[in-house]
């Protein structure tokens, strides 16, 4: 420390304690009062910025001392110095028009030196005011004048200030060159030259030179590691996983950004971290997972707001805006973008208002105001024109917005300007070619569109891959299945003319095959380890306890309070959170998107096997039959709507009669018959036209078909497909390619029963199956605990659960078995190991799922396909406790007893609908005998 | 103008707790229509509580009987229809909300099914989830299962000015409409009569 700084410390040290005398006699004894007051005041701006009452208070003492001591001129400096001390500390608590009134002030006849630092001074009041261009003007005069009297390192920060007042104006070349200009002052403070990289990193983003910026952050990341700066690093952090996210780069930034929440967390900095937040929000926005994305923004606006942090306000504000849009709550949506538009108007900032713009232009669209739309979308395309993927996002929406309106001549002029190859973020470049495929198709250029659409779900599909856990690629799809729906359509209408005789059917299939059950076809191949991870985290796990002690108390039969059900709601969203936090620092499945069984193979993978895989374009629902190699495309089958409606009223009677079946056995008589008919009047719908079918058949549903019981419909004389067919159901025919790679390893057969005084035919279902399973493997009540269940489970070939099931819409990872020691949940499950395992399940719903977008269905099934089961028994609906210890009876008795393991997806499959037949006699309506179904490969 | 007859008094008259003097004044205004439609109501209640149909009042009980203004749900069908023979009060037979499961079973059912019950109709309402929406599919028939002709009325409770929506029934007395999550007011007609099915909440 040299003389003059340590006694302008030990000066500021004294000023409370000692009257202004005793400290002038004092300074007049220093090497030089001048320099020591300077030292002083600039000591005071550093310490105590963000008190202005104290700043104020010793700078007015220090100027009074500098004029009882020192020569007039000098003492004038010292009362400017004074001034512009205070400044800053007027800035820092919001004072902005007080802070440049006194550099004002503070400039009248001073030095050149003093000039340049009321100059540097005032950018940020002005710039903080919105007053972005005055702001511009004062840190390029500082500069100047800086470098006029040789003071170059306060004329590269001046310039810094430059770059970060261009950046808000949507002036990035300006900016990047202006922190160019300064790197060289900060050669020899890699700190700061770390934060002007870090700042010039953004600038190159906005120009879309991506690979400058990373190398920029990078180099800015490395020198606040080596000087211990955590929460700069943690800043560069959150920037990379921004600079990821823009890039499309969702796994790598989804870590970034949890890295740098961790980070400010450690350094307890709430506005950084809720920057980051609502920087991952957005992340989570354009993954498609809203409800958490609209958790987390409005996490962090307070804190934003409270930060005053305007521009990232602002930003928020758009991306929510964006999930209310895409969730058809435009006139919302509408409101939110209006008020973003307002912040980056007044921060001066013609970029961002752009964006505002096309999200406005999307929003209208949505109203059916097109004119109003056309004109925002064109004011966009005008203001970002110049940079090149400000353009392109601007111009993509509006190609896509013309060519739904079939506007021709725009939408080819639209597509003349946009060029994907030039960008290599994969969203926008998917969303080009989506757009370029619609505007391909809108001039009969239909090879063109067709390679396009193909393009832009390759592209997507390679995102989705690249997400670390399967509820993150289930949610990716929301906000993209316009163009599988549009793919689907051109295959179906536009069969490649070029294609082979029969070639048009397969290729409409394999587009089906797209847009279908992708994220689970990727959780079968995929490592599961992240997810096993998370689930064996320890507040997870005790988190897991509680809830399955909550859901126990759900249990008895009667409507949990509204505590319990608030607790349930707090814990499951906890654990999401947990997930989220854990998912987010797992390694991605980088390439399994990749090695899914592309659709052009999945014809031949399925070799002999017959596959009914049904679709709707529109409300045309139709169906592709698979068989020895061939596709053959069944149209027209039904209109959707109708199929909805005949399976809704086939719901209703089945719930209804379920609880008669209980409660009031004697009603069902009258509602047999009508159950019957809607069988019937689905089979005439969705089997009859399909023709003649081997006897052994894999359906694939689509949407609310998959509640549908497939083996109970009939197509003549009240006679069920149960009993001509070998029906299984499965989640595309993608899945079952890849399910019918799994074999079992040994041939060991594990029963579990949990029964209880709602239930008791559990208990006799496991004593009258008992001599099919060894002592030793069989777990009745207490002892069928989740860990030891999930023990043996690991080398079954057959695994038996008798036991309570509960499904929950709102919550479909939630659905739930009852085991000895709690309830075992969709989640729990994914942690098991089933080596192509067959497990039948006897409770009740426990095939039931949530058909989410991307025809992903969650649930139970789901989660035992991913473990590694091979084969699922379920049942649709609430199933009767006697009927099904009947049908359990029945459909072991058709097993062989030495039945060989390679055998026995075949074998369960034909027991399964020769026991639902068997029992039909005994109990004739549906309810009883027709809710099992069997899920998976078939054998 | 006489006093008016209190629900209570007609509660106690009812269950025979009232001396004879007051039996003899309830008696002398049981002509005029609001003390007998809201004896009934009583009587209905009462009943229903005696065979342990009901936990609690229906919905429409207690609005009944707290005389609580409702969107008038029976001129609409009116309007629509014609004017109706009469009005039956319906009550909960059971609701699956209340209890999910039931011995017998091997679990619950995930959609909510509700049935109601009056002295000649039935009706059953069964609400299931997609997503943020609901899709509420039901049955109106006479007692016997028979259906007959006629409409669901039903308006949103909890959203001033919302609108009376007419859905006709079908074949079968059935009908399905998509709704949000909220509560809303039912009323039905079947037949020469109208159906009060009363408030239920869509969660």
């Amino acid at each position: 420390m040299s003389q003059t700084t340590s006694e302008a410390k030990r000066l500021l040290d004294e000023l409370d304690g000692r009257d202004d005398r005793a400290i002038g006699t004092w300074l007049t004894r220093s090497a030089d009062p001048a320099e020591t007051l300077r030292g002083a005041l600039a000591l005071l701006e550093r310490q105590k910025i963000g008190d202005p009452r104290a700043v104020e208070r010793d700078a007015s003492k220090l100027a009074r001392i500098a004029q009882s001591t020192l020569a007039p001129d000098a003492a004038s400096d010292i009362a400017r110095w004074a001034m512009l001390t205070r400044a800053p500390a007027l800035t820092y608590t919001n004072q902005f028009e007080k802070a440049i009134n006194l550099l004002a002030a503070a400039r009248e006849g001073a030095s050149s030196r003093i000039v340049a630092e009321a100059l540097l001074r005032e950018v940020q009041p002005l710039a903080r005011l919105g007053r972005l261009k005055e702001a511009s003007e004062s840190a390029h005069a500082a500069a100047r004048g800086f470098d006029a009297i040789g003071v170059h390192v306060q004329a590269a920060k001046a310039r810094v200030n430059a770059g970060a007042v261009e950046r808000m104006r949507g002036r990035p070349e300006a900016a990047v060159d202006a922190y160019e200009r300064a790197r060289d002052a900060f050669l020899s403070d890699p700190p700061t030259l770390a934060q002007v990289d870090s700042n010039r990193a953004f600038a190159l983003i906005d120009l879309g030179r991506f690979d400058e910026s990373e190398a920029a952050f990078h180099a800015a990341l490395s020198a606040f590691r080596d000087a211990g700066l955590g929460r700069a690093v943690a800043i560069v952090e959150g920037n990379l996983a921004d600079l990821d996210a823009r890039r499309g780069r969702v796994a790598g930034a989804l870590q970034r950004f949890e890295r740098a929440r961790q980070l400010f967390e450690q350094e307890d900095a709430p506005g950084d971290g809720a920057r980051v937040l609502a920087e991952a929000a957005e992340l989570a926005a354009g993954a498609g997972q809203w409800d958490e994305a609209a958790r987390m923004f409005d996490e962090a606006v307070p804190g934003l707001a409270a930060a005053g942090l305007r521009a990232e306000l602002a930003r928020a504000q758009l991306a929510h805006a964006t999930i209310l849009q895409r969730s058809g709550h435009e006139r919302e949506s509408i409101d939110l973008i209006t008020e973003a538009q307002q912040g980056f108007e007044s921060l001066d900032n013609p970029r961002m208002v752009a964006a505002c713009e096309v999200q406005l232009a999307e929003s209208h669209a949505g109203l059916g105001q097109h004119d109003l739309a056309r004109r925002l979308f064109d004011k966009a395309i005008a203001r970002a024109k110049g940079r090149a993927f400000d353009e392109a996002e601007a111009i993509a929406p509006a190609l896509l917005h013309a060519a739904r309106l079939e506007d021709r001549e725009r939408a080819h002029t639209l597509a003349q300007r946009l060029d994907p190859s030039r960008f290599d973020h994969p969203i926008l470049r998917a969303r080009i070619c989506f757009a370029l495929g619609l505007a391909a198709r809108l001039s009969d250029d239909l090879d063109t569109s067709r390679l396009r659409f193909r393009e832009a779900i390759a592209l997507l599909h390679g995102m989705q891959g690249a997400l670390q856990a399967d509820r993150f690629r289930v949610a990716f799809m929301r906000g993209h299945t316009d163009v599988l729906e549009r793919f689907i359509t051109l295959m179906l209408d536009h069969p490649s003319p070029a294609s082979a005789p029969g070639e048009a059917d397969r290729l409409a299939f394999e587009a089906t095959e797209l847009a279908r059950s992708r994220a689970l076809a990727i959780s079968l191949i995929a490592d599961r380890s992240d997810e096993a991870t998370a689930a064996r985290a320890d507040n997870w796990r005790a988190l897991r306890e509680e809830l399955s002690a909550l859901y126990s108390l759900t249990e008895s039969g009667e409507q949990a309070s509204a505590q319990v059900r608030a607790r349930i709601e707090v814990v499951r969203t906890t654990l999401d959170e947990i997930e989220r936090q854990t998912l987010a620092n797992a390694s991605a499945n980088g390439d399994a998107a990749g090695r899914v069984m592309p659709p052009e193979a999945v014809v031949d993978a399925l070799g002999e096997s017959c596959v009914v895989a049904y679709y709707a374009a529109g409300d045309e629902l139709f169906a592709c039959v698979v068989h020895d190699g061939r596709v053959r495309l069944q149209r027209h089958l039904a209109s959707l709507t109708r199929v909805h409606a005949i399976a809704d009223r086939l719901a209703f009677e089945i719930d209804r009669a379920a609880r008669d079946a209980v409660v009031r056995p004697a009603a069902l008589e009258r509602t047999t018959e009508r159950c019957e008919a809607l069988l019937e009047e689905l089979g005439m719908l969705l089997w009859a036209p399909l023709g003649d079918l081997p006897a052994r058949v894999t359906v694939v549903p689509y949407g609310r078909l998959h509640a549908v019981p497939w083996p109970a419909l009939s197509v003549a004389n009240n006679t069920p497909l149960a009993s001509r067919y070998s029906l299984t159901v499965a989640p595309s025919a993608t899945a079952l390619a890849e399910l019918k790679r799994r074999r079992s390893a040994g041939d060991r057969w594990t029963l579990v029963s949990v029964p209880d005084e709602r239930a008791p035919q559990l208990l006799a279902e496991a004593r009258a199956l008992a001599h099919r399973f060894s002592a030793e493997r069989t777990l009745i009540a207490e002892d069928a605990t989740l860990d030891r269940v999930r023990a043996l489970a690991a080398d079954s070939s057959l695994l038996h659960l008798a036991t309570h099931g509960v499904f929950d819409p709102s919550s479909p990872l939630e659905a739930r078995l009852k085991f000895g020691d709690r309830w075992t949940t969709a989640r729990d499950l994914l942690d098991m190991n089933l080596p192509g395992t067959v497990v039948v399940l006897t409770g009740c719903e426990t095939a039931l799922t949530d058909v989410v977008v991307g025809e992903e269905s969650i649930g139970l099934s789901r989660s035992l396909l991913a473990a590694g089961a091979s084969l699922l028994v379920m049942s649709l609906w609430p199933v009767h406790d006697t009927a099904s210890r009947r049908f359990a009876e029945e459909f072991y008795r058709r097993i062989p007893d030495d039945c060989a393991a390679r055998d026995l997806q075949r074998a369960v499959t034909k027991a399964a609908a020769e026991a639902a037949i068997a029992i039909r006699e005994e109990f004739p309506h549906p309810v009883y005998w027709a809710p099992f179904l069997t899920v998976g490969d078939g054998g | 103008m006489e006093p008016d007859v209190s629900n209570e008094a007609l509660m106690k008259f009812e269950l025979g707790e009232l001396a004879e003097s007051e039996i003899a004044a309830i008696r002398a205004r049981l002509h005029e229509p609001d003390v007998a439609t809201r004896l009934a109501h009583v009587r209905h209640l009462l009943h229903a509580m005696r065979d342990g149909r009901l936990d609690a009042p229906s919905a429409a009980s207690v609005r009944r009987l707290k005389r609580i203004p409702r969107p008038d749900l029976f001129a609409s069908l009116a309007r629509a229809l014609g004017q109706a023979a009469d009005t039956l009060i319906a009550t909960v037979a059971y609701d699956t909300r209340l209890h999910p499961a039931v011995a017998g079973m091997r679990g619950g059912a995930s959609a909510a099914h509700v049935a109601y019950e009056a002295d000649s109709l039935d009706a059953h309402i069964r609400i299931s989830a997609e997503g943020q929406q609901r899709r509420m599919t039901g049955q109106v028939t006479r007692t016997s299962g028979e259906p007959c002709p006629g409409a669901v009325a039903i308006v949103r409770l909890d959203e001033p000015g919302a609108s009376i929506q007419l859905i006709s029934l079908d074949d079968a007395g059935m009908f399905t409409i998509d709704l949000e999550v909220g509560r809303y007011a039912l009323a039905a007609r079947c037949g020469e009569r109208d159906l009060d099915i009363g408030d239920i909440e869509i969660s």
